[in-house]
C-alpha cells in the first residue's frame, strides 16, 4: 500500500485538532506558530472563508530527496518522505529546493537540524494512520491507499460538482504528491501554488546530470586524442631535429 | 495570562453559541466520554464529555495539547493541579467556568460511575447542560 492523505477543505472546520495531535506525536513545543516552522509541522490557515492545511506534500518524486547531497531525505515505499537528522550536514539545499516551502530549519539552535512533517512514518509502519488523520473530528483529513483516495476524491467531485473546484490538487502536480487536496474555492486563493509543472521537478536537473558520464567519457577520449596527436608531432619534430644534427 | 484571555473569550463565545453549536458538535467524530480514576476520599468519578465541551471553543487547541494529551489521553487529574490553574482548573476556576467552590457542590463534576457530567446540572450552566441529548451509556 502506498499511503496518502486526502485533505478536503470543505469539511475542515479549523479546529486545529490535527495541529495539536502533531505536536503531541512529535513532542514539539505546545505553542502553535502561525506558519510552518521547525516546531510546527502543520498549520490550519483560514483564507477566503475556507480552511486549508499546510503540511509536507510528500511528493512522489521529491525535490528534497533529489538535491540532498548526503541522502538525509528518503521517499519511503509506504508514502512518507522522511528525514534522517544523523546524516544531515545542514546545507539547507532542501529548503531552497522544495516547491511547497515545507522543510524548516532550527535557526534558534546552536546545532540545528531541518524539520518537517514525516506523515508519522513510524505509525504507518505499525498499521496506524498519521496522528492528524486519527484525531480529525470531521473527516477533513483522511489517510489511506493513494489510489483508493484518488477514487474517493473523484467520487466526491462527481457527487457534488457545484461544491468543489473540479481539480484534485496533488494528482499530477510535480509528478504527483502523497497529499491530495479538494477545495470549494480555487486553489490559488488558498495560497496553494497553481504554477507547478506536472513533470517531476528532479527531471529538470536529471536532463543535465544524466549526461555527465557521457561528457566525461567522450570528452576524456577527445582530449586524450588531441594530446596524443600533439605529443606525436613534438616527438617527430624532435627526432627529425636530432637526425638533422647527426648528419650535420 | 494571554492564553487565559483567549480561553476565556472562547468560553464566553462558546457559552452563547452552545445551544446553536450543539447540532454541529453532534456530527463530529469525538472520543467517547472519559471516566477519570477516583482518588481516595473523592465523592465520585469525574466523567469528562467531549460532546459537552466542544461547543465551548472553536478550537481543540483551547485544551489540547497544553492541558490534556490527545493520542494517549491524560487518565489522571488531581485537585492539586486543578487548584493551581492547570488541568480542568484552567477553565473551572470559579471565574471562567464554575469551580471547586460552586454552590451546587462537588456532585456537579464528581458524578460517579454510570452517569455523565453532561446530565442536566444546576446553577448557571444548567440551561446549556439541559440542552444536550440523552447521555451515552457507559
Amino acid at each position: 500500500m502506498k499511503g496518502a492523505i486526502l485533505f478536503d477543505s470543505t469539511k475542515c472546520i479549523g479546529c486545529e485538532a490535527c495541529v495539536a495531535a502533531c505536536k503531541e506525536k512529535h513532542d514539539l513545543p505546545a505553542a502553535i506558530d502561525p506558519k510552518l516552522t521547525a516546531y510546527t509541522w502543520t498549520v490550519v490557515e483560514q483564507r477566503n472563508k475556507a480552511f486549508v492545511r499546510r503540511l509536507c506534500m510528500h511528493c512522489e518524486s521529491p525535490t528534497c530527496v533529489s538535491v540532498c547531497p548526503v541522502e538525509a531525505f528518503r521517499k519511503e515505499p509506504s508514502g512518507p518522505v522522511v528525514y534522517d537528522a544523523s546524516r544531515c550536514i545542514g546545507c539547507r539545499y532542501c529548503i531552497m529546493a522544495c516547491p511547497f516551502d515545507v522543510p524548516k530549519y532550527q535557526w534558534d539552535r546552536t546545532t540545528p537540524i531541518v524539520q518537517k512533517c514525516n506523515m508519522c512514518a513510524d505509525r504507518i509502519a505499525v498499521g496506524k494512520e498519521p496522528a492528524c488523520a486519527a484525531v480529525c473530528p470531521t473527516g477533513a483529513t483522511i489517510f489511506g491507499d493513494r489510489d483508493q483516495l484518488i477514487g474517493e476524491a473523484r467520487v466526491r467531485l462527481k457527487a457534488a460538482p457545484t461544491t468543489y473546484v473540479p481539480h484534485i490538487y496533488g494528482l499530477e502536480e510535480v509528478g504527483g504528491t502523497s497529499v491530495l487536496m479538494l477545495s470549494s474555492v480555487p486553489f490559488p486563493s488558498l495560497g496553494i501554488r497553481p504554477d507547478l509543472p506536472v513533470t517531476p521537478l528532479p527531471t529538470l536537473t536529471w536532463k543535465a546530470l544524466s549526461k555527465v558520464p557521457d561528457v566525461v567519457v567522450v570528452g576524456g577520449a577527445l582530449l586524450y586524442g588531441i594530446w596524443w596527436i600533439t605529443n606525436r608531432r613534438i616527438r617527430v619534430q624532435e627526432a627529425l631535429a636530432q637526425e638533422a644534427a647527426k648528419k650535420g | 495570562m494571554r492564553q487565559g484571555w483567549r480561553t476565556g473569550a472562547a468560553w464566553l463565545a462558546g457559552a452563547i453559541l452552545a445551544l446553536g453549536g450543539q447540532a454541529a458538535a453532534q456530527q463530529l467524530r469525538l472520543p467517547p466520554d472519559l471516566a477519570y480514576a477516583k482518588a481516595e476520599g473523592s465523592p465520585g468519578n469525574v466523567i469528562f464529555s467531549h460532546q459537552f465541551h466542544v461547543p465551548v471553543s472553536e478550537k481543540c487547541t483551547a485544551c489540547h495539547v497544553t492541558l490534556f494529551r490527545m493520542l494517549t489521553p491524560t487518565r489522571t487529574v488531581t485537585h492539586v493541579e486543578m487548584e493551581a490553574g492547570r488541568s480542568c482548573g484552567a477553565c473551572h476556576n470559579d471565574r471562567m467556568a464554575f469551580g471547586p467552590t460552586d454552590a451546587a457542590g462537588c456532585g456537579r463534576c464528581h458524578v460517579g460511575e454510570g452517569r455523565s457530567s453532561r446530565e442536566p446540572g444546576t446553577g448557571a450552566n444548567a440551561r446549556v447542560a439541559a440542552s444536550h441529548e440523552t447521555p451515552a451509556p457507559h
